[in-house]
């Protein structure tokens, strides 16, 4: 079927050229093993441009992310994160090289390539934190500027296949800024995509289905995510012991926007059994 | 049924040069390929008893007058691609077989014309291209077409719909495109003819030949699946500058150079290409008085490296005249590959290796670039599995190189069996990953891969942020965090953590909670704890 609709899409490229293809769609574009991304409007994303990745600070986009990466790793591409505000945890990440990276879209596809691609993280705030306050200048660095350097430094060193600019729910990036960026992008080969927080707005000011677009100014594409129902439930002997929601998201390309809904394939995680320790018995259990 | 027109010409590669060359019609004319032998030649140097496989030499022992040109590909290739594209005007899906051989749907031509009309016009185009002898067959199958076309006595030859089979049957299985060996085969067991092949059954054919027998058999009965289809349309890469007035320093103009170095790389990138070679073509008025190939030793489609490499092409020879415009061509273009520099670098066989490989330059300046800006070793980090259970605590931030001196601090702190757990901080230095403190193998044969995943995604927060919470029959139902009011939808059962005993005691109970602010139509995902030592309550992050 896909084979047939291949051939019907270069057919018609024959008769209007530009567009029904880009030539070596398979490479230029990073798929992320989400099918409900990858055979949409954005196809993946774009190497050299600029994808926002975005939604309110609890959403699932991260969790959705961490699905891509996973996917890039064993196929052999490197990524490197740029964690601005030192939030992540290591141990979410710690199997993403490895293929096993826990709650994972229901039809997410597998790949096993024979090399594994490398996860990098630098953790901006931390490093600033740690480095030498003697020094005057360095203590009036900006945490947010300091994170636009690293992106640009990871870009330069043509090593990366994919690079996640966590912003955190800062929103800045000026003009100069976005300009080094694109610059450097566009000598690299690398796909960048900036993991931006939403400020919670109150339920008034929402259902502006324009905001997708204009939010993504200069983005080459733009997703938006967000919890939603149906919630799923996983009990266990007392209750409840697992809180799975679905993730409802939206993307913009090119003027486009499509609509995608994706439940994640759960299990309750058992960090008892894996990490075995000496029971405290000084402490009571609650 | 689908019908299929070939459009022949004959010796293709000859009229090509005579096409190109007015001088060599009607004259002995001979292609000379490797080795100095004649590897085609005109009727009129047949006619003087000049053969292909002869030497040079010989062939101008034979005819004196004899002239002859290099066998050029390239050549043949641009006039096919030329040719394919002019025959779009007749039939909208055009393919080329081999040198000289055209498949053409013929499909549909009752209201048209009819056949005879379309194999007409077919050859009265292609004689008014240049090519003035051609032939055309058209059948059901490509090769039942391909062979009509080989009819001399005729110019047009068409097989009647659903006459292959028959149309074919007295032909010799020469013309069959199968190797020469399965050809004497079938001879020598008496099968001299097509019709004789297709009486065999097809089973046993597949049994003694396998699938080149298949192939004959099916070619014989008149099944192809070769098919004429669209042509791909070749994108041409130039520019073209006017300068306006005559430049005799290729260097005033190396700013002209850099923008249309700029504007062709963009178009490249675009069509995901690298050039291979760029021609850049020097006009007076209108003449052209110069052109440089120049040849890349690795395509690039990057404008600062190609102009350095003009700019090289260009001080090293100087033009003779003044020139009035400029115009560059990508003439030849190769794939881009989007690949980037490896981590490793690889081991002495050159494959990369996390035992043996060594970090690429690239990676290493990246790494130096990062440490020496923060004066720390760890600025480049990676994801760790330790032997630690609470949930922020089971990972650790690995440095990706780490110095000489502390990983042979570790080896000694190995050797002692001293720990280095210190507070919250777990340092392991080794990048080997058998050196993990989790024993994978174990928890993957014991429990499976799932055991060792964590679940959705948590960011923590930089310090955690206290909160009121309310209850309802002894379960929270809602809390409020800097003045805002977050309804409790749903929450898990608690997970009670406590440990770390022997160096700062803690007592937790770790709910995830599914919570709606106040006013907002949305959810959030956090986790909530009560932490037993202070006995207060935390959001400690949320899960994203």
């Amino acid at each position: 079927m896909n084979a047939n609709v291949a051939v019907l899409k270069q057919q018609l490229e024959q008769l209007f050229p530009g567009k029904w293809l880009t030539g070596g769609d398979g490479d230029r574009l990073l798929r992320t093993g989400i099918r409900e991304i990858d055979s949409g409007i954005a196809s993946g994303f774009a190497r050299r441009q600029i994808s926002e990745w975005s939604g309110l600070s609890s959403s699932g986009k991260s969790t959705l992310l961490r699905g891509a990466v996973t996917y890039w790793c064993t196929s052999g591409l490197n990524v490197a994160y740029v964690d601005t505000f030192s939030r992540l945890v290591a141990s979410d990440w710690a199997f993403v090289k490895d293929g096993l990276n826990g709650p994972v879209p229901l039809n997410m596809m597998q790949r096993k390539s024979n090399s594994t691609g490398e996860f990098f993280v630098v953790r901006v705030s931390e490093n600033l934190a740690q480095a030498d306050f003697t020094n005057e200048q360095a203590r009036k660095k900006d945490v947010r500027l300091e994170a636009c350097w690293v992106v640009e430094q990871l870009l330069r060193s043509t090593v990366f296949d994919a690079i996640v600019f966590d912003m955190g729910s800062s929103v800045f990036l000026s003009d100069r800024t976005y300009a080094r960026l694109k610059r450097a992008l566009e000598r690299s080969k690398t796909a960048l995509i900036i993991l931006k927080d939403q400020h919670l707005k109150p339920s008034f000011a929402q259902g502006d289905n324009n905001s997708i677009a204009n939010g993504g100014w200069g983005c080459h594409t733009s997703m938006q995510f967000k919890w939603s129902t149906p919630v799923r439930y996983e009990n266990g002997m007392q209750g409840i012991a697992l809180i799975s929601p679905t993730i409802q998201g939206s993307i913009a390309r090119d003027g486009q926007t499509q609509n995608m809904e994706t439940r994640l394939n759960t299990h309750v995680p058992n960090r008892l059994f894996t990490h075995p320790q000496i029971p405290d018995r000084r402490t009571p259990k609650v | 049924m689908s019908r299929i027109a070939c459009l022949r010409i004959p010796k293709f590669q000859i009229v090509v040069h005579q096409k190109y060359e007015p001088e060599l019609r009607d004259k002995p004319f001979a292609l000379i390929g490797g080795r100095s032998r004649v590897m085609l030649c005109s009727p009129e140097a047949a006619k003087r008893y000049v053969r292909t496989g002869m030497r040079l030499s010989e062939a101008r022992a034979a005819c004196s007058e004899l002239l002859w040109r290099d066998y050029d590909d390239h050549l043949y290739i641009g006039a096919q691609k030329e040719m394919l594209a002019n025959l779009v005007s007749l039939s909208p899906r055009v393919s080329s077989h081999q040198v000289g051989v055209f498949l053409l749907d013929a499909s549909g031509l009752s209201l048209l014309g009819g056949e005879n009309y379309f194999a007409r016009s077919v050859i009265k185009f292609v004689s008014q291209k240049g090519y003035l002898e051609s032939n055309v067959g058209i059948a059901d199958s490509a090769f039942a077409a391909i062979v009509a076309a080989q009819n001399r006595k005729r110019r047009w030859y068409i097989v009647e719909p659903g006459n292959d089979r028959q149309f074919l049957s007295a032909l010799s299985i020469d013309l069959l495109p199968v190797k020469r060996e399965l050809k004497e085969t079938l001879c020598g067991l008496g099968i001299e003819r097509l019709g004789q092949l297709t009486a065999l059954p097809p089973d046993q054919i597949v049994a003694r030949f396998e699938n080149e027998g298949l192939l004959a058999y099916n070619l014989a009965c008149g099944i192809d699946t070769r098919r004429p289809s669209l042509p791909i349309l070749e994108q041409s890469f130039q520019c073209y500058v006017d300068i306006g007035g005559p430049v005799e320093s290729l260097n005033d103009t190396l700013f002209v150079i850099k923008s249309m170095l700029e504007r062709l790389t963009q178009l490249l990138q675009q069509e995901g290409l690298c050039a291979e070679e760029i021609v850049i073509c020097f006009y007076s008025d209108d003449e052209l008085i110069e052109e440089r190939p120049v040849r890349l030793i690795r395509s690039s489609n990057q404008s600062k490296f190609l102009l350095e490499v003009l700019r090289l092409s260009i001080e090293n020879k100087k033009l003779e005249r003044e020139f009035t415009s400029l115009r560059l061509i990508v003439s030849r273009t190769t794939k881009e590959i989007f690949r980037q520099i490896p981590v490793l670098s690889g081991d002495e066989n050159g494959i990369p290796n996390e035992d043996n490989g060594v970090s690429s330059e690239s990676f290493l300046l990246l790494v130096q670039k990062l440490n020496t800006r923060y004066g720390t070793d760890n600025a480049l980090v990676k994801p760790v599995a330790v032997d630690q259970y609470t949930a922020d605590k089971a990972g650790a931030w690995q440095p990706v190189i780490s110095s000489k001196k502390e990983v042979d601090s570790v080896s000694s702190g190995k050797r002692k069996g001293k720990n280095r757990i210190q507070g919250s901080d777990v340092s392991i230095v080794s990048s080997d990953k058998k050196r993990l403190a989790i024993a994978v193998d174990y928890v993957k044969e014991s429990a499976g891969s799932s055991a060792l995943v964590s679940g959705l995604v948590l960011k923590k927060h930089i310090s955690p942020l206290p909160v009121f919470v309310e209850f309802q029959n002894s379960k929270p139902q809602a809390f409020t965090s800097e003045g805002r009011l977050y309804k409790i939808h749903s929450i898990t059962n608690p997970e009670c953590i406590s440990g770390l005993w022997w160096e700062a005691a803690f007592r937790k109970s770790y709910y995830t909670a599914l919570v709606q602010p106040a006013s907002i139509n949305e959810f959030l995902l956090v986790m909530l704890v009560y932490d037993h030592e202070c006995r207060t309550w935390f959001v400690e992050g949320e899960y994203d």
